[in-house]
């Protein structure tokens, strides 16, 4: 691997060439760092010239990504080849470090971006990932008691609604249709819109919230997995004497947590007109009735019906809640003689 | 889908016709978007002639809503044909929509403060 380091206004740019992997990452690493803590703010790195990243290399981009990101500076990568850009989409790091197509492109963002005193980019997370935080119980480091299925059906239902506030589907109140086949560029996502393609006749969003389920706990873990490759969340195994293994998933910080459950409990609580996306969130929340715990018991009764109402404003939402009511009317019946 | 705008007593009135689904929503937001751009800050939505809502349909109408409240502006819809009002109705839009039979009773709606 070598590294040619030029200068175009004040971004710094790198070209890397040949291979970025275990032998190579510890001096690009060194060279990154001593860049960045030498108050080199804007860097490019032109990837044009790498043929290949290992983990190791991708290890290099995430340390040097959150050292200029401490450091209140702008890294962006530019010109990937398809191989490198596929590598580098699969690790999901498209959601935390610009990636361009082109150098002018990447020099454009770094130059016109405000290096001083930057806001912190948040994290981008998928309905699918909030979903999972907001089912989090953070004292305790388990998922809540939700009722039985109910979550399953809304990872299912949150991985629908993303594709279709990416244009990806369309849904009315019989069907739901691909309109588009282009990636997303998440993993689960592409994976959900491939499987809706695959049915040529239209189905009802019912049947694939169904459809879905059925692999839900399977969907679970890679949204974990997803969260912790994030570095929302980690884990730890802790075998206890019972049958079943339980996961913790203590928090690293609870920033993104808080971001999403503070977002609501403020839209909820005001009378604002809510996005798209909130709309989607409240809508998977009421379902599993996770919003409930956002709010103190005075709270709860005056929010009621606001929540209700925000809940409906989504039609793939209305499908999951009516699944959910009959599984907690099937439950309430069986459950009939225990009373 | 077709879409024609044309201003009234104090207000914007934007007739969306026939489809507004994943295909066309994109040209109609630009095209909402353009008329809020443009300082009305007061619009009705004459539905009479639009057939078919899809979700992506709603999300527009959503978006351009909270749009406009930020701009303290308001928005109002009209002659909804039965098909449309239904979906309007399981979704819950006619719950954060004011909604009025035609434009004639939408532009009162602007009067009364």
């Amino acid at each position: 691997m070598t590294i040619n380091q030029r200068k175009e206004g004040d971004v710094t740019i790198l070209q890397v060439q040949g291979r970025l992997d275990a032998t190579s990452a510890p001096d690009a690493d060194k060279r990154l760092t001593a860049l960045i803590d030498g108050g080199c703010l804007r860097i490019v790195m032109d990837l044009s010239g790498l043929e290949y990243v290992s983990s190791a290399g991708l290890r290099v981009f995430l340390s040097s990504a959150k050292r200029m990101k401490q450091a209140k500076g702008k890294l962006a990568l530019a010109s990937p080849t398809p191989q490198v850009r596929q590598v580098l989409d699969m690790a999901g790091f498209s959601t935390f470090l610009p990636i361009f197509a082109t150098m002018a492109e990447a020099v454009g963002s770094c130059t016109s971006a405000e290096v001083e005193p930057a806001k912190a980019a948040p994290v981008k997370l998928t309905v699918a990932e909030e979903i999972f935080l907001l089912a989090l119980d953070n004292s305790r480091g388990v998922i809540k008691p939700v009722t039985p299925f109910a979550l399953d059906y809304a990872l299912g239902a949150a991985l629908l609604m993303e594709l279709e506030l990416c244009d990806r589907i369309d849904t009315d109140l019989e069907i739901l249709k691909v309109v588009s086949t282009a990636p997303v560029g998440d993993p689960l996502l592409d994976e959900t819109l491939l499987e809706l393609q695959q049915n040529t006749e239209a189905k009802p969003t019912s049947f694939w919230l169904e459809r879905l389920t059925i692999r839900t706990k399977h969907i679970e873990e890679r949204v974990l997995a997803q969260l912790i490759r994030k570095g929302i969340l980690k884990q730890e195994n802790r075998r206890i004497l019972w049958v079943f293994e339980i996961h913790r998933y203590p928090l690293i910080d609870d920033r993104e947590v808080k971001e999403v459950r503070a977002r609501l409990r403020e839209l909820i609580l005001g009378d604002d007109i809510p996005d798209p996306r909130d709309v989607v969130l409240i809508s998977l929340g009421n379902a599993c009735r996770l919003l409930d715990d956002l709010f103190t018991p005075e709270e709860k009764d005056r929010v009621r019906s606001r929540i209700a109402a925000l809940a409906r404003l989504d039609l793939i939402g209305d499908e999951l809640a009516k699944s959910i009511h009959e599984i907690e009317r099937s439950i309430a019946i069986t459950s009939i003689p225990n009373m | 889908m077709d879409i024609q705008s044309k201003t009234g007593n104090g207000f914007t009135s934007i007739a969306i016709k026939g489809r507004l689904d994943a295909v066309t929503a994109s040209a109609a937001e630009a095209a909402i978007n353009r008329t809020i751009d443009s300082g009305a800050s007061n619009l009705v939505l004459d539905l009479s002639g639009l057939d078919y809502v899809s979700s992506a349909g709603l999300r527009v109408l959503l978006v351009t809503a909270k749009k406009l409240s930020r701009q303290n502006g308001k928005i109002v819809l009209c002659g909804l044909q039965n098909t449309v009002r239904e979906v309007f109705t399981i979704s819950g839009f006619l719950s954060i929509f004011p909604v009025a039979a035609d434009e004639a009773e939408a532009e009162k709606s602007f009067q009364i403060k």
